[in-house]
This record gives C-alpha cells, structure tokens and sequence, in this order.
C-alpha cells in the first residue's frame, strides 16, 4: 500500500494514479533487472572460477580484479593511470571538438573552401585513424602529445561531418527571415545556424566522447608508457588477465560518465524540447 | 493616390539555374500610395512571392527599378516588415525573444526595449505566454507571435506573403479581423500576397491580379465598401460577391485540373 502510494505521487485522478503506477513499475522494473543482470554476470564469473570450470589464469575472477584494485588503488598506481587517460583524453576531445566546431563555421561561411576540400575530408573519415599511429608517433615522438593528437584525429572528422550536415540542415526560411531583416552574415551564423544546430552539435558529441577514447586508447597501446591503455598492454604481455580486466572495467565507468555528463549539459542547454 | 510610397518601373527578373532561365515577372509596373492596402491575387507560380522579394530589396531586379519614398531600393530596407508564409518562430527563443529578434538584427535595443515587447505582447493577448517557448503554442498563437515580432520595428511598409495561409479557416479569420484592428490604430502602406480571393477582397484597397508565368499585371479592381467594415463584415456583404466574381473570372481562365 506504502510502495502504491510513492508510485502514484501527483496523480490527478485514479485513472491517472493507475497509469502512473504503471508507468512507473515498468520502469523500475527495468533498471532492477538490468543491475540483476550486472550481477548475475559476475556472480556465475566468480562460482564458474572457484568451481574450477574456468581457467581463472587466462580468464580472471571478479574476486582476484577487486583484490588487484584495492591494492593498485592502495599504493596509488591505478590513480595515476587514470589521471593520465582521463587528461589525455579530455585534452584530444575537447580540443577536437573546439577544432571540429571552428572547421564547420568555416566551411559553411565559404562554400567554395567546403567544396573544394570535400573530397579530402571524406577520405580522411574512410582511412582508419588508427593506422596513422606510428607515422604520428615518429614525427610527434613518443609521449603524451602523439596519444593526444590520435584522440584529437579520431574525433575531429565526426564532428565536421556531422556539422555541415547540420548546418545546411537549418531551415532556408529562418536564414530568409534575417535576410529580411538586413541581417549579415555574421548575425546569421550567430543568431539561427548555431542556435538552431546546437542539438546537432550535442549528438556530434556524444559520438565523438567514445571515438576520443578509442584515439586515446591506441595511442597508450603504441607508445606504451602510462595510462590505462598501457595499463591493458602490459597486462596481456606479462598474462596478468585480473590488471587487463581491472581496466577495462574502469574504462567502461570514465565512457559512461562522459557520455552521461554530455546528456546532462545537453539537458540544462537544450530547454526548449 | 497623393503620396506615393512604393513604385516599381518596368521590372524583369528571371532565375537561372542549371536547368537554364524562368522568367519569373515581366513589365510590372505598380504604384502603391502611402498607408494603402494592396492585395496581389494571382495562380501559384506566378511571379508573388518575387515581387515582394523584389520590393523588400532581398533580390535586385534584372530590368527595371524599385523605389521606395522616392529613392532606388539598392539593398534591404529597413523600413520593411515582411512576413512569411509560416511563422518561423526560433523554437530555442521564447515568445519575448523571438519578438525581440528584429530590434536585435537591426541593432535597435535600448532601455526601452523590455516595455516595448511587454506592451505588444500584451495588447496581442500574448502575455501569459512571454516565456513559453513556441512548441507549446498553437498555430494562431505562433502567427500571432509572428505579427508582434514583425511589427515591433514599426515598420512603414509591411510585406504579407500569405501569412495565413497555413493556418485552419476560424482561426485564419480571427487574425485577419486582429490585423485589420491593429491597422486601423497605426495606418501602413501594406502589400498582402495571397491565393485566397476572399481574403484579397476583405482586407485591402485594391486588388491586383497576376497572369500566369511570366507574372504581368492582369486586372485591377479597387475595393470600396464605402463605410469602415470589418473583414468578416465585408464578407457578408452583397457586394462582396461581385468583387469575387470579377477577380475570379481573371484568374479562373488559367484553373486547369
């Protein structure tokens, strides 16, 4: 009876408290079983281990990654490749994005610029990055600023793409409206492309927070010094599965607030939905 | 007609494309006095919307010349207000906002500004909207934002490209019996695009009927109810069905199914 009337709260009329209570047990529901499943996961991981069903040395046990964690997280290790990734990172998405932004307004503001480099643009988003490593590593050198330039490459090109899409996208009315108005060009950029491709610019984004991370990734793969990347690296070569596992897991949380942190601004930005 | 605000002489305009040329307008010439109505009728494709782009200086004339009080309309004008077929609100303004885009562009706020916005918003019946933004409008309401933010410039020309046009047919008479009402308070020389027959008829001075492409001037009939009616007043009247039948025979030669 308790739990009916949390679920019901702010119900107009009983019909109303009925479909709210509905609603709302569908959708706890959901978020119950998709932590069940979470657990379950690793709750079979860890009996198939101790049973013996699995070789706990090339497959890992949930109780050997959390035994590593509190140790790596004791003496400090795992903090320091985290920050390293998560600076790294940060770095080459913001910047990509920034980049990204200014590279769009670019193109849309000269026409002829986009037109002509079109052709370029789509092949640099066909090749995959990736295979630039080492050509960006010899001439970056080996360090921060090659993993930075990997995670800045990857998510740039999404980002001009999916722009002028958006920018051309933006209903030709609304520009004719400023146009009558005696509007410049600059106003119409500032006043109806922008404004109007702001929700473009939010999914370009969120597509691009996980490609910076796969740059980041392989750019720690190949110059295999510090970060989680090198952390998993190191890891396979020494057939220490439980650090491989550790971060990996830790990588899945950093993407998941990322992504989470875009829809949050995007939440507070994008008011009139 | 004593004062002439809005003269155009001897206007050609084609568009070229890919395709090759349409001629869009050929040998307009039009006078429109100070604070008069003109309605232009016409089929669709005719050269309307043209005009207005014409008069409004959005686009220069291939042949001919378009003055306004006297001067050639080189570039935009800043005394024009034109509006278009649908609202076109910015849905990431609010109501206040959106009205307060043209004194933006054309670099006209002031301390003032707040006032002015409140006072249209509330004499349009709009105030309990200010802050809303316009997906929670209706239609009407969104075209009568549209109005308010056309008119907060006091603009001494106002261009009307079927500003109704997408709205349905009640709440399409009640903005023109609102127009007509704020008209009568602050006279414009007004130039109104439709192709309703109707609304031509109960809301201007004179009606000019276009031909096919390329648009020429066909038929002019000036519209005089005698004593200031309102539109939907004027539709009830005898005489407005003569009006009707004479622009309809204009325009019905060129109705092909």
């Amino acid at each position: 009876m308790l739990i009916y009337k949390l679920l019901t709260k702010g119900a107009q009329t009983e019909d109303h408290a009925e479909y709210l209570y509905k609603l709302r047990m569908r959708n706890i529901s959901i978020r119950m079983l998709q932590i069940t499943i979470l657990i379950s996961i690793f709750v079979a991981w860890e009996i198939m281990g101790r049973q013996g069903w699995i070789n706990t040395f090339l497959m890992s046990q949930p109780s050997k990654i959390l035994n590593l964690l509190v140790k790596m997280l004791e003496n400090g290790e795992i903090i320091r490749h985290i920050k390293i990734t998560l600076i790294e990172d940060l770095i080459g998405f913001c910047g990509g994005s920034i980049l990204g932004i200014i590279i769009a307004i670019l193109f849309w503001w000269s026409n002829y610029l986009f037109d002509l480099l079109e052709p370029y643009i789509v092949i640099l988003n066909s090749i995959p990055k990736v295979a630039l490593g080492p050509v960006i590593i010899v001439w970056m050198g080996n360090g921060p600023q090659s993993i930075i330039l990997m995670a800045l490459l990857i998510s740039i090109i999404v980002i001009i793409m999916m722009l002028i899409n958006g920018f051309h996208e933006v209903e030709k009315n609304k520009i004719k409206l400023l146009q009558t108005m005696g509007a410049s060009k600059k106003q119409i950029l500032f006043k109806v492309i922008l404004p109007a491709s702001i929700p473009t610019i939010f999914s370009a984004l969120k597509v691009s927070v996980g490609l910076s991370l796969v740059g980041t990734i392989v750019g720690e793969f190949l110059v295999s010094r510090a970060g989680l990347g090198y952390l998993i690296v190191y890891g396979g070569q020494v057939f220490n599965l439980h650090m491989v596992m550790v971060s990996i897991i830790i990588l899945s949380i950093m993407a998941g607030l990322m992504y989470y942190i875009i829809i949050i601004f995007e939440k507070i930005i994008v008011k009139w939905r | 007609m004593e004062n002439i605000k809005v003269r155009l002489e001897n206007i050609k305009k084609k568009y070229i494309s890919l395709k090759g040329e349409i001629l869009a307008l050929k040998n307009i010439n039009l006078l429109v006095g100070e604070k008069e109505f003109i309605s232009i009728v016409g089929p669709s494709g005719c050269g309307k919307t043209t005009l207005l782009s014409l008069i409004s200086g959005l686009i220069p004339p291939d042949k001919g010349k378009v003055y306004i009080d006297d001067k050639e309309v080189k570039d935009i004008c800043q005394c024009v207000g034109y509006m278009l077929q649908q609202d076109y609100l910015f849905e990431w303004r609010t109501v206040y906002e959106n009205v307060r885009l043209g004194l933006e562009i054309k670099h006209m706020l002031n301390s003032n500004t707040p006032k002015k916005i409140t006072d249209i918003l509330n004499s349009y019946g709009l105030e309990d909207f200010t802050n809303r933004y316009p997906a929670e409008l209706s239609g009407g309401m969104k075209q009568r934002v549209a109005l308010a933010r056309t008119l907060i410039t006091d603009p001494e020309i106002l261009l009307l490209d079927e500003p109704f046009s997408s709205l349905d047919y009640q709440t399409k008479l009640t903005l023109e019996e609102e127009l007509s009402n704020i008209l009568e308070s602050k006279k414009k020389t007004v130039i109104l695009v439709t192709h309703d027959i109707a609304e031509a008829i109960s809301m201007a001075d004179r009606v000019i009927v276009l031909s096919n492409r390329p648009g020429k001037i066909k038929f002019t009939i000036n519209i005089d109810f005698t004593n200031n009616l309102t539109p939907i007043a004027k539709r009830k009247k005898k005489i407005f069905q003569d009006y009707f039948d004479a622009i309809w025979k204009e325009l019905e030669i060129y109705v092909n199914l």
